[in-house]
């Protein structure tokens, strides 16, 4: 069975420029060498923390970014080397869906004309838009006398729905979710999330989900990566991840989460890390999680760790010590 | 039980908008102990901010505040004078705000930043020992290499580092209690949890109390001891952290906790709260939480169930929290 995408070696690099000439002086590796695989009807999450990488990683998936190296197949095909023409068709199948709620809808056009422009820029409005528009409407759990309506009249929850709606509009297969719900309260943050699962099983969508909530990725993943500094260092089934990580990393920020149970909390165990993030401008050398790991030896420093599976667990790790923990956080 | 530090009673807030009045806080009362973590939790425009804010005035002026009592240690802060308010706020009564970035000075080192907040409550000011006691604060908050950190200027720090700087000044003065407002919120859940154990530690050493203002209930339930929930500007229950997690009693938490999504138990289905919170230019009446509520019927869209103790050190504001009991 071929994939639904396959992406390889995938790079993006950004040039830091300096001075009046404007000469670039080094780069920000924001992704770095990422491979993922995703099948039809499936959700992968890409999880990590602010500048891992996991919101540009997206961004190339649907190519609002071109990467500086690397394969993104859809479908078997190789978006990078597609025609206008033939990108432009492939496209239809590739959506996104953004964070903010309050910057990705035109506060100028009514809602019906959000939701009907993808249909009228691929030249499909014509032919039953109205209708089509309608549709989505009610798919998305929205009234059909909200077409009329600019999206300020509406909460952060409802203007999801719109961004989702217009996402929806060219039939995808594959819909990139960066950070879908984090902006919205959590009483409303629920609705999406239950939607979004609800549409995955009627329509057979596949979601790059990308987050940093990693309570939200353990109910809606069926995979998950986990990225560091542009790479990835853990990915396994939901399973894999959340009950027994073996990258450090993963055990690290899995213990991270507070968790919504004051019984037991004096007793927890945490892996509190030391440290920032490191800039991605100027990485460790080797290993790149090594200058806040509590394992890093020798070795860490002068080979990265290629991302395989040392000990069998049935899934890889980017670590030269991984281990499967006694316990995970709460559980 | 002892005098309360903070004790604040029938606080009301309006704004005047273009949309008319906005009543961000009704009626709200609430007590602080010494020594105490109260997390006051909510959605957004709930009116948790707004109520920890009123206690130091520090709202804007389209705010119209009205109160029986905010006092502080028997202090009456509302007819305070401002000279008087100054002496207080950043010294007996530590601020860490959300966005470390908009609260500190960009244009001045952390060092003199932290050291300002040492001096300006020192009876004889003394810059050098202020600027030595910024160094101990900044190591005492886990700056690492403080010596040489002190001499940077907020856009050097992290946004974690910038956090420590916020506890670092907050705690300078030896506060009786710290209101914190959203800590973590901007933070990354590595850097989260350090500044939580930061957060915890500042707390066991200098015994002061916590207004701990936040919409996460994964941090109330790591940090607090007791919990007052806000919807819709009022207090709909007030409870200590483990009764109020075991047995939410009011319709509002009980629907809070099933939405969430839980790194420690399988959920099949989340149970979300139906519709959106309401527009507080023209809340519904009765019960603010009846549209969404599955408990409510005709009384509740006339009534407003006042916040009557329900137990010991708990009360809720529904008309039917004694059915929520029995659902433990």
């Amino acid at each position: 069975m071929t994939s639904l995408l396959k992406v390889e070696g995938l790079h993006k690099h950004f040039p830091i420029r300096r001075g009046v000439l404007r000469r670039q002086v080094g780069e920000i590796r924001a992704v770095d060498g990422v491979d993922l695989e995703l099948n039809t009807g499936e959700t992968l999450s890409l999880v990590g923390e602010s500048g891992c990488g996991k919101s540009t990683t997206g961004r190339l998936l649907v190519r609002l970014l071109e990467p500086t190296a690397g394969k993104i197949l859809f479908e078997g095909a190789d978006l990078a080397t597609l025609s206008q023409r033939e990108l432009r068709a492939k496209r239809q199948s590739i959506q996104i869906m953004f964070q903010d709620p309050y910057a990705s809808l035109s506060p100028r056009m009514t809602v019906h004309e959000i939701v009907a422009e993808p249909l009228r820029v691929q030249g499909r409005y014509a032919d039953g838009g109205a209708d089509r528009v309608r549709a989505l409407l009610e798919l998305v759990g929205l009234r059909p006398e909200h077409a009329r309506r600019y999206a300020h009249e509406f909460s952060g929850g409802q203007r999801q729905r719109i961004g989702l709606a217009r996402a929806l509009a060219l039939d995808p297969r594959l819909l990139v979710l960066d950070e879908p719900v984090s902006a919205l309260d959590v009483s409303v943050q629920a609705q999406v999330i239950n939607q979004l699962r609800g549409l995955q099983d009627r329509l057979g969508l596949a979601y790059v989900f990308i987050s940093h909530n990693l309570s939200v990725v353990r109910h809606i993943s069926h995979r998950v990566a986990v990225m560091y500094l542009g790479t990835i260092v853990e990915t396994g089934t939901r399973a894999d991840i959340f009950t027994a990580p073996t990258h450090p990393y993963t055990q690290a920020l899995l213990s991270a989460i507070p968790v919504p149970d004051p019984v037991g909390r004096d007793e927890r165990e945490r892996i509190t890390l030391a440290g920032d993030v490191p800039s991605p401008s100027n990485p460790p050398t080797g290993c790149r999680f090594r200058t806040r790991c509590w394992k890093a030896q020798e070795v860490c420093a002068h080979e990265a760790p290629a991302l395989i599976d040392r000990i069998g667990v049935g899934h890889p790790s980017a670590c030269h010590f991984p281990e499967v923990p006694a316990t995970i956080g709460g559980a | 039980m002892t005098e309360p530090l903070l004790q604040i009673k029938g606080l009301s807030v309006d704004f005047r908008t273009d949309d008319g009045v906005v009543h961000a806080v009704t009626d709200v009362s609430l007590a602080v102990q010494p020594g105490e973590i109260v997390a006051i939790v909510g959605e957004s425009g709930s009116g948790k901010t707004v109520t920890a804010m009123s206690v130091l005035r520090l709202l804007p002026k389209a705010a119209e505040v009205s109160a029986d009592a905010i006092a502080f240690r028997g202090t009456d802060l509302r007819t305070l004078s401002a000279a008087r308010l100054r002496a207080i706020r950043g010294g007996p009564v530590g601020m860490i705000f959300q966005d470390p970035m908009t609260a500190l000075n960009p244009v001045m080192t952390i060092g003199g930043q932290v050291a300002e907040a040492v001096l300006l409550h020192q009876r004889r000011p003394d810059r050098k020992a202020a600027w030595r006691r910024a160094v101990e604060l900044l190591g005492l908050v886990g700056v690492p290499d403080p010596a040489e950190r002190v001499k940077q200027y907020p856009h050097e720090f992290s946004g974690g580092m910038r956090q420590r700087a916020m506890i670092a000044m907050a705690i300078a003065n030896d506060p009786d209690l710290i209101i914190a407002d959203e800590p973590t919120t901007a933070l990354d859940v590595t850097i989260q949890a350090q500044v939580l154990a930061l957060l915890r530690k500042a707390q066991a050493e200098t015994g002061a109390a916590t207004i701990l203002i936040t919409h996460d209930l994964g941090v109330v339930a790591e940090l607090a001891d007791r919990v007052v929930v806000m919807y819709a500007g009022r207090v709909v229950e007030s409870a200590g952290v483990r009764e109020l997690f075991a047995v939410p009693r009011h319709p509002y938490t009980k629907g809070l906790l099933a939405s969430l999504p839980r790194m420690d138990l399988d959920v099949d289905q989340l149970d979300p709260i139906p519709g959106n919170p309401p527009n507080m230019a023209a809340p519904p009446a009765g019960c603010p939480f009846h549209p969404r509520c599955p408990l409510a019927r005709d009384r509740c869209r006339t009534e407003l169930p006042p916040l009557l103790e329900i137990g010991v050190g708990r009360s809720s504001a529904c008309h039917f929290h004694d059915e929520l009991a029995v659902t433990a």
